[in-house]
């Protein structure tokens, strides 16, 4: 071997050894590069709105498309799928807050918390924070968002088995606008609320509440039948199956009407 | 004037600039459409807000790199002395070196704005106008500072991080006032000298961070703050600075 090469062979084979242990580990003294693997987290962590708008470069728009769209594809990667349950809802819970915070006039992040979030499967856990983010969402902008207002309710209502809580987010529905041009549905969800608690003077009042607040000619037929209906069959029975007590809480209107639909359906049974 | 814009025109023809940066925002486009395809809802927007940042990344990249190597290259090749036994002055040469560069910034945000006019959906008209507008302006600050800086250095390299620079911090530079209004205590002297550098620093640069916005693209102007005519302001001011700076500078070359 020329004796120029030598120092040269020397030295990478000292180096190749160097790189072995440094892959390897030494002992105590080094664990070894092999044992540091690739941080697969399942959620980035949260940054301050300080530094996402830092490094928007001034373009806030890109930085929440960017981000929103990370969020989309959030713990699935090279082959790996996390279970909704599996993901950290309250770092979940302050990624859309600070996102939101950003661009409230998009829907892009409240879709994913109603349609996608939502369906965790430990929604006793995890609901909430789609709740508490669909209402807050919608608190921004009551008019143009009703319908996260409705998708919290309804969360709120079967996932969370939280009524109370329901009930909230279905007031703020109910007393939006009346100019508003939105379904009749959404005033009379707290009516469907209260009969479910078995409040049904409550649910009553709000229903003749909207009967006698809205012009006849806001209202379809079918809607006005369907609220007569709501009253006169199906609270009347509820009361009837759970007593008097139940009865003495309603209001003289909504006893008068029960009462015109049972002497009627008496008048029927008469008849037969 | 003309046969220097014309000279300049003609310079970036030769040097397959149009051609590179059409295939960048052909690549642009193709990168922003796919990104967008694959989003859940807003596709549109997605597509708008990807394709506005990245053309406009393309944009300022190309011009920068393109103006500050052709313009050390005319000074090495002696073009420079060439043209300036013409009958033309310095400041009317700096001038025309910038339109030209201009009016091929111009020619490429043109075929920006066909595409997005035609293929992209649900863009709002209004933001849009704003948006290009602002553009425009934007890419002639850059030009106007990239030809500065390839005249007052010699390096084509120490040019273009230059502008780089500028530009990065001219994008930050709202949010570093941002930080700068917080009140901090327990400073450290180079802390305190930091942020009055900073500071200074924050009153002489342009608040490029207020140019073309792509939320303008996606949810128009806001029309009650005048943060959109920022941009007009700001260009009308900067640009004859930046011009100015330059023009002193080669007025002292000797040749």
């Amino acid at each position: 071997m020329n004796n120029s090469i030598k120092p040269l062979v020397l030295i990478s084979s000292v180096l190749l050894i160097a790189q072995f242990f440094l892959w390897n580990g030494v002992g105590e003294f080094w664990g070894g590069t092999r044992k540091i693997k690739p941080d697969l987290e399942v959620l980035p962590k949260v940054p301050s709105p300080e530094i996402l708008k830092a490094f928007s470069f001034g373009d806030d728009e890109i930085a929440f498309r960017y981000n929103g769209y990370k969020l989309q594809f959030a713990g699935d990667g090279f082959g790996r799928v996390t279970a909704l349950k599996d993901y950290d809802y309250g770092k979940l819970y302050h990624w859309w807050k600070i996102l939101d915070d950003i661009n409230h006039k998009s829907d892009l992040i409240v879709y994913y918390v109603a349609y996608y979030w939502s369906a965790s499967q430990n929604p006793k856990r995890d609901v909430p924070y789609v709740v508490d983010f669909l209402e807050e969402h919608s608190d921004k902008d009551p008019s143009k968002n009703w319908w996260w207002y409705s998708q919290a309710a309804y969360n709120a209502r079967f996932k969370m088995e939280d009524t109370d809580r329901a009930l909230e987010i279905a007031k703020k529905l109910a007393d939006l606008p009346k100019n508003l041009d939105i379904p009749l549905w959404t005033r009379q969800l707290q009516a469907f609320l209260f009969e479910k608690k078995g409040e049904y003077d409550k649910a009553c009042e709000i229903i003749l509440n909207i009967l006698e607040g809205y012009n006849q000619k806001q209202i379809s037929d079918g809607e006005i039948n369907f609220m007569f209906y709501f009253i006169q069959e199906r609270l009347r029975k509820m009361i009837e199956n759970e007593g008097t007590e139940a009865v003495q809480s309603l209001s003289p209107e909504c006893r008068v009407l029960m009462d015109q639909q049972k002497a009627q359906d008496l008048r029927e049974l008469g008849k037969k | 004037m003309n046969t220097t814009v014309r000279y300049i025109i003609l310079t970036a023809m030769r040097d397959w600039l149009f051609v590179g940066i059409i295939f960048a925002i052909i690549a642009a486009i193709f990168f922003s459409n796919f990104l967008g395809s694959t989003v859940m809802i807003e596709q549109n927007e997605m597509k708008a807000s990807f394709l506005s940042a990245i053309t406009r990344m393309v944009l300022i990249v190309g011009m920068i790199v393109f103006i500050c190597f052709n313009v050390r290259r005319s000074f090495e090749n002696k073009e420079i002395d060439l043209m300036l036994s013409r009958p033309i002055s310095r400041v009317g040469f700096i001038f025309s070196y910038w339109l030209g560069f201009s009016i091929i910034g111009i020619i490429v945000i043109s075929a920006i704005a066909v595409y997005i006019s035609f293929f992209i959906k649900s863009v709002n008209v209004t933001g849009f106008s704003f948006w290009l507008l602002s553009l425009i302006f934007e890419m002639l600050v850059i030009n106007a500072f990239a030809v500065f800086a390839s005249i007052i250095l010699v390096s084509s390299v120490s040019s273009v991080l230059l502008c780089f620079g500028f530009y990065i911090v001219s994008r930050m530079i709202g949010f570093f006032n941002y930080i700068l209004e917080k009140s901090y205590t327990d400073l450290t002297n180079l802390d305190f000298y930091s942020q009055k550098i900073i500071w200074v620093a924050s009153y002489c640069m342009p608040r490029l961070d207020l140019f073309a916005k792509s939320e303008w693209l996606v949810h128009g102007i806001d029309f009650s703050t005048t943060a959109h005519l920022v941009p007009i302001i700001q260009a009308l001011i900067y640009i004859p600075l930046l011009l100015t700076f330059a023009a002193i500078d080669f007025t002292r070359k000797q040749f």
